[in-house]
């Protein structure tokens, strides 16, 4: 085959990849703003997602340096491939909870959390049994259509004079919405899924930084975005009277009553931006268990072990709360400087010979 | 070696004999076996009676070899008799020199007519085919308005000749491969030299050749050999019956695969869009034709998604309904006994019954039928309440969807998926419908057609024709896909 | 690897099918659509809700089934059934939402307001906080249609709807969406009288609710009597030749949680031009009718010294009848009746036109906002308003 011709199919690969992990980290910023942001920074929630969003950007970026030398065979790779495992499984169950949240407060009234729970992790599990591919691929597809789609419902829902929610501008003040950002920054964390090898060995292909950080920061901003309805629909006293993790996700999906077809429209939007981007996290999971135990590759034993994992996530967490989920997110930010620095000097290393 | 039951033999007695033995004759009475004196030695021509050309075979091969002169021949070895028949008598185009008894036997069967000589271990296959065939037609499934109103017919040389009357280009290559088991069909490739990718040549051709089947094989069973999905809904290559559309297929670079016996050519490697293509599209301007286009995608939106969204929407969503829409389905609806997802099934099941029935019943009697069903049965249905009037026209929207995809086995696949939905739509609202849709696309967008995206190249992105959701003008066109070697 | 994806995918199937059975879905006549909904207070401190509701069926009452009104502590009265196709239904209890729950439980059938067209309150009970935490409860409800319009009634709530009838057409929910558009285009109506809208206001420190004020026909409320402006005469004489019993008479406005004071028709009408949402085209001044040309300009503010501040800059075209008016004679009439109705709003201590949205900006944190004593300030502002109209 050309070598031309290996360079558009892995250039388009790694399009596709980029935009799944946009999305997914679009969705981690609304869902975890909706959770941490809103009750901290109240209408500056989405202020408090800004950090989130450069470092996103910045993550994908470094991730494009440090890939493909994850789990080559020694214990330290293999080290750092479970722990990249373990964070995309943990993005993965938080989404999964803000979806189970949201849609047990909307759409499903009348079902049971556990119920939910287990229909979304199964049907999304069947979306993952294509592996990576089928995903980015859907993620590349509807890039435009996400945020075109989130953008129309938000002007045709938001009633004259939304923008007054915005004020006052700070919100509770610099100091909880300094606070509210910084426990938003693992809301980055889906960046890292780039640091998955992929289906391309030559590293020669691989795009320039910049092409990632920018998908993963606009789909970060995409998010950051969402995190305006709660303030632009509700403002900053109805946003004090919500204690729960999903009325709060709701705010962002009610507004005015008048077009019923616009708010369904608006929230099956979130709902397809929080699928995705599970699944999409769910997949990257998978690669890395597969390159810290490849014997297991073959039978996919690691999708179902992970399958299992999150099952038993998520009955736990909801018999305590998916909001306990929800605070253990600072959680993730431990393993990251274990998964982008040694690598960087091993690169240094390599450079040096 | 005499007695060898694989390799011809000088002696052409020990040759008929087991030629004789093979296909079965005397008690097989379409083997024809004749002997006659061609010059100073003997020779034996062996054919099936109805196959082939018999006038050709008395005036180009018996009469010059009858009527060579007594000596004729006599100086030459007996190694070389049959190429000097061919050299000095027989008349006939191409011929294959062949040993093997197997293929003489099938090249036998396939229509061709077997020259042996007394002393000559090598035998010679002469194409007289003759056997009745249909003539050109016009295509049944694939009519277009304006353009050309030619079909394939059952015979593959017939179809590689309206190929090559379209694509006169020295690059166009045929290869005959042979498929099957015990029972060998033929089938040739067909693809420019140069374009097409080699690689996904070698992978469908060696797909074809590991075919080991006892069945006669028609296109839909070498798609089902090529295809990488088994078991999808959707189909990965497309079937067409125009050579114009076969033509377009080769100059983007796809392999065109034909199948003796099938009056429909497969193109390989094929995307979603080919499926969704018509030769309309092409033949007409392009304003329309993109217009077709966005008809056919709101079709098959509607086709898919509108019997689950109607379901979704009463039992889970009614606040979707305006009042006054409401209140009518409220009064329609408490009158009727059954539920209203057992309605739905019912209703589908019913019209695919009425379709199927009007595809099988001949003629008249498939009008009528159409007529009968649809407006006696379902307004008595209403009347009855037993069906809404809404959900009929739900199930009756959506199935004029389904009439709005071009390509048979994609719509069969769609209304599979279509009732995937309305299950999931009746059992759990938007919410399961999205869900089962999400799964859907990723495996749809995950599927490979002889080693392309099936989706691309919308996803992934690829270089090549734009021509993809909308017909775009001549002038904004590649000529070759994303799959072709060279994209100028 | 083939056969282990296919078994999982099958296995995956099969389990989401089993699930999604547990997911809840009713048929549509398991549920109880509710049109209209009325709140009135009851003994000990309890509240009577009132619906109206589609019975699914066009027959007229006799044969109906007997419903009921349930009580926390027990007892009963009949239903009413005197409408075509819908039914009256009561509960008390202490809450609306428990209320509302009795009522299901009673019917039988589950409660649905996803249909609901109005909210009608009582006075007394608008007048109290007791209004912000009904609202809020239904509210709440995710599938409750946010866009219901309150309403405030002197009258008892619960007569005022069962008095509703379809006068044109034969939906009595398609006849109130109608009623409500059409009194909005006429600006009679205040503009966000939406239940989203005045629960947000009534929570909200930057600016208060206005609902809608209606009363029947009989009774003897004092705005009937006014008619001093056309609009204010329009809702003060028809009651006694129209056949609906129940008419729309301008604003019900509230401080904070409670109601505080009534705007008349023409009132309401220069609210909605104050807030930039009058929807009218057309226009009598001193007996000559003007159509309004162009979206008028209205420019809000709170000046520095902490003045409230209207600027209205406004086009008309004479119609009919003779102008006796000129342009700058209209310009102070718009003025004075401008600074009169602020006046009115300060008094009732009720912000409806949104000032606090404007003052809101001036500080960086919400506490402050809190902290800058806006209500009162607000009470003792002086007021200004200028007016530009040209005529053409």
């Amino acid at each position: 085959m050309p070598r031309n011709m290996n360079n558009q199919r892995a250039l388009a690969a790694w399009r596709a990849r980029a935009c799944a992990a946009a999305v997914a980290c679009g969705a981690q910023i609304f869902c975890l703003g909706a959770g941490i942001a809103v009750p901290l920074g109240l209408n500056a929630a989405w202020l408090c997602a800004l950090p989130a969003v450069m470092l996103a950007a910045l993550l994908a970026a470094r991730a494009r340096g440090v890939r493909a030398s994850l789990g080559a065979g020694r214990n330290m790779e293999r080290l750092r491939a479970l722990l990249l495992c373990a964070v995309m499984l943990f993005s993965c169950l938080l989404l999964l909870a803000a979806c189970v949240s949201l849609c047990t407060q909307t759409l499903l009234s009348h079902a049971r959390v556990i119920h939910c729970a287990a229909l979304t992790l199964l049907f999304i599990l069947l979306a993952a049994i294509p592996r990576m591919e089928g995903v980015c691929r859907l993620c590349f597809a509807l890039r435009l259509f996400l945020p075109a789609g989130l953008l129309l419902c938000m002007l045709t829902l938001l009633p004259r004079g939304a923008v007054s929610g915005l004020f006052p501008l700070l919100g509770t003040g610099a100091g909880p919405v300094s606070l509210g950002a910084l426990c938003m920054l693992p809301a980055a964390a889906p960046a890292l899924m780039l640091l998955l090898p992929g289906g391309e060995k030559d590293a020669g292909m691989l795009p320039r930084p910049g092409f990632f950080a920018l998908r993963a920061g606009l789909g970060a901003l995409c998010g950051a975005g969402l995190l305006l309805l709660p303030a632009l629909f509700s403002g900053y006293e109805a946003l004090r009277t919500q204690s729960v993790w999903g009325a709060r996700l709701r705010l962002s999906a009610v507004g005015g009553g008048q077009k019923p077809l616009w708010h369904m429209a608006l929230l099956l939007t979130q709902f397809a931006a929080m699928t995705l981007g599970a699944c999409a996290l769910l997949c990257a999971a998978e690669e890395a268990f597969s390159l810290a135990f490849p014997r297991l590759q073959r039978r996919r034993s690691g999708l179902l072990i992970l399958a299992a994992l999150l099952m038993a996530g998520l009955r736990l967490f909801s018999g305590i709360g998916y909001e306990a989920a929800m605070y253990a997110a600072p959680l993730i930010a431990l393993p990251v400087p274990l998964l982008l620095l040694p690598a960087g000097k091993r690169k240094r290393k390599a450079a040096d010979r | 070696m005499c007695g060898d039951a694989i390799m011809l033999c000088p002696l052409l007695g020990r040759n008929l004999e087991i030629l004789r033995e093979r296909l079965g004759a005397p008690r097989n009475a379409d083997v024809l076996i004749r002997r006659f004196r061609s010059g100073a030695f003997e020779s034996a021509v062996v054919a099936i009676d109805g196959m082939v050309n018999a006038e050709r075979v008395n005036e180009n091969i018996l009469k010059p070899c009858m009527e060579l002169p007594e000596q004729e021949g006599e100086s030459i070895p007996p190694c070389e008799r049959v190429s000097f028949l061919m050299e000095r008598a027989v008349s006939v185009l191409p011929m294959k020199m062949k040993e093997n008894i197997d293929e003489l036997v099938a090249d036998a069967l396939g229509g061709q007519a077997v020259l042996l000589c007394e002393g000559c271990a090598v035998g010679c296959v002469m194409d007289v085919r003759g056997f009745e065939k249909r003539t050109i037609g016009r295509p049944e499934a694939e009519k277009v308005v304006l353009g050309p109103h030619e079909s394939f017919s059952e015979s593959i040389r017939t179809n590689i000749t309206l190929l090559r009357r379209i694509v006169q280009r020295e690059e166009l290559t045929t290869e005959f491969v042979t498929a099957g088991g015990a029972m060998k069909t033929r089938c040739a490739l067909l693809y420019l030299r140069g374009t097409a990718d080699e690689e996904m040549l070698t992978r469908v051709r060696r797909r074809i050749l590991a075919c080991s089947y006892d069945f006669p094989l028609t296109t839909g069973d070498v798609e089902h050999l090529v295809e990488e999905h088994p078991l999808a809904l959707i189909p990965q290559c497309v079937r067409t019956e125009r050579p114009d559309r076969a033509a377009s297929f080769l100059a983007e670079g796809q392999i065109v695969i034909l199948t003796d016996g099938s009056p429909d050519a497969l193109g390989a490697p094929a995307t979603i869009w080919h499926l969704l293509h018509t030769p309309d599209d092409a033949t007409l301007r392009w304003q329309v034709g993109t217009f077709l286009r966005a008809i056919r995608l709101i079709g098959v939106t509607i086709h898919l998604l509108l019997p689950g969204t109607y379901l979704s929407i009463l039992r889970f969503h009614p606040e979707l309904l305006s009042p006054m829409l409401l209140t009518s389905v409220y009064e329609t609806g408490s009158r009727v006994p059954i539920p209203v997802y057992l309605e739905a099934l019912l209703m589908t099941l019913a019209f695919d019954l009425i379709t199927e029935a009007g595809l099988r019943a001949p003629g008249a009697l498939g009008n009528a039928l159409g007529i009968v069903s649809g407006l006696i049965l379902g307004q008595s249905a209403v009347s009855a309440d037993i069906v809404s009037p809404l959900l009929l026209i739900v199930v009756a929207a959506s199935g004029l969807g389904g009439f709005c995809v071009p390509n048979y086995a994609l719509s069969v696949g769609l209304k599979i998926a279509q009732l995937f939905l309305l299950t999931c739509g009746a059992l759990g609202g938007f919410y399961a419908m999205g869900l089962c849709l999400l799964a859907l696309l990723c495996a749809v967008c995950a599927m490979n057609s002889a080693g392309s995206p099936l989706t691309a190249p919308l996803t992934p992105k690829r270089p090549g024709n734009r021509d993809i959701l909308l017909r775009m003008p001549m002038q904004h066109q590649k000529a070759r896909a994303f799959f072709a070697k060279k994209h100028e | 690897m083939n056969g282990i994806k296919r078994a999982m995918a099958g296995l995956l199937l099969a389990g989401a099918l089993l699930l999604m059975t547990g997911c809840g879905g009713q048929e549509i006549e398991s549920s109880l659509f509710v049109v209209s909904m009325a709140v009135d207070p009851a003994p000990e401190g309890a509240l009577r809700v009132t619906v109206k509701a589609l019975s699914g069926t066009q027959e007229s009452g006799a044969a109906q089934p007997q419903g009921s009104e349930a009580t926390a502590q027990g007892g009963g009265e009949a239903a009413d059934q005197s409408e075509p196709g819908y039914i009256t239904l009561s509960a008390t209890a202490p809450s609306c939402l428990r209320a509302l729950s009795l009522l299901g439980a009673t019917t039988p059938r589950t409660l649905s307001l996803s249909q609901l067209q109005e909210i009608v309150l009582s006075r007394t009970l608008a007048q109290t906080d007791a209004a912000l935490s009904i609202l809020r409860e239904i509210h709440a409800l995710y599938r409750a249609n946010s866009a219901a319009i309150v309403v405030v009634t002197p009258d008892d709530a619960g007569d005022f709807i069962r008095r509703q009838r379809a006068l044109l057409g034969t939906r009595l929910s398609q006849y109130l969406r109608v009623l409500f558009e059409h009194s909005a285009d006429m600006d009679v109506i205040p503009p966000n009288a939406q239940l989203s809208a005045v629960v947000a206001a009534m929570e909200s420190g930057t600016h208060d609710a206005a609902a809608v004020y209606a009363a029947g026909s009989s009774g003897a409320d004092d705005l009937l009597l006014r008619d001093t402006a056309e609009l204010d005469r329009l809702p003060g004489h028809l009651p006694r030749t129209s056949p609906a019993q129940n008419e729309y008479l301008g604003s019900a406005v509230f401080s904070g949680a409670r109601m505080t004071g009534t705007l008349t028709g023409s009132e309401t009408a220069l609210l909605c031009l104050l807030t930039g949402r009058a929807r009218t085209r057309s226009t009598v001044i001193g007996g000559a009718q003007y159509r309004v040309n162009l979206p008028t300009r209205v420019k809000l503010g709170v000046a520095p010294d902490g003045a409230l501040t209207a600027h209205i800059r406004m086009s008309l075209t004479l119609v009919a009848g003779q102008g006796g008016e000129s342009a700058q004679e209209i310009a102070a009439r718009i003025e004075q009746d401008a600074v009169s109705l602020l006046r009115k709003l300060q008094a009732a201590g009720s912000d409806a036109a949104g000032y606090g949205l404007l003052a809101v900006r001036r500080h960086m944190t919400i506490g402050q906002w809190e902290s800058s004593g806006w209500a009162d300030a607000y009470r003792s502002a002086p007021v200004r308003v200028t007016a530009e109209v040209k005529v053409l």
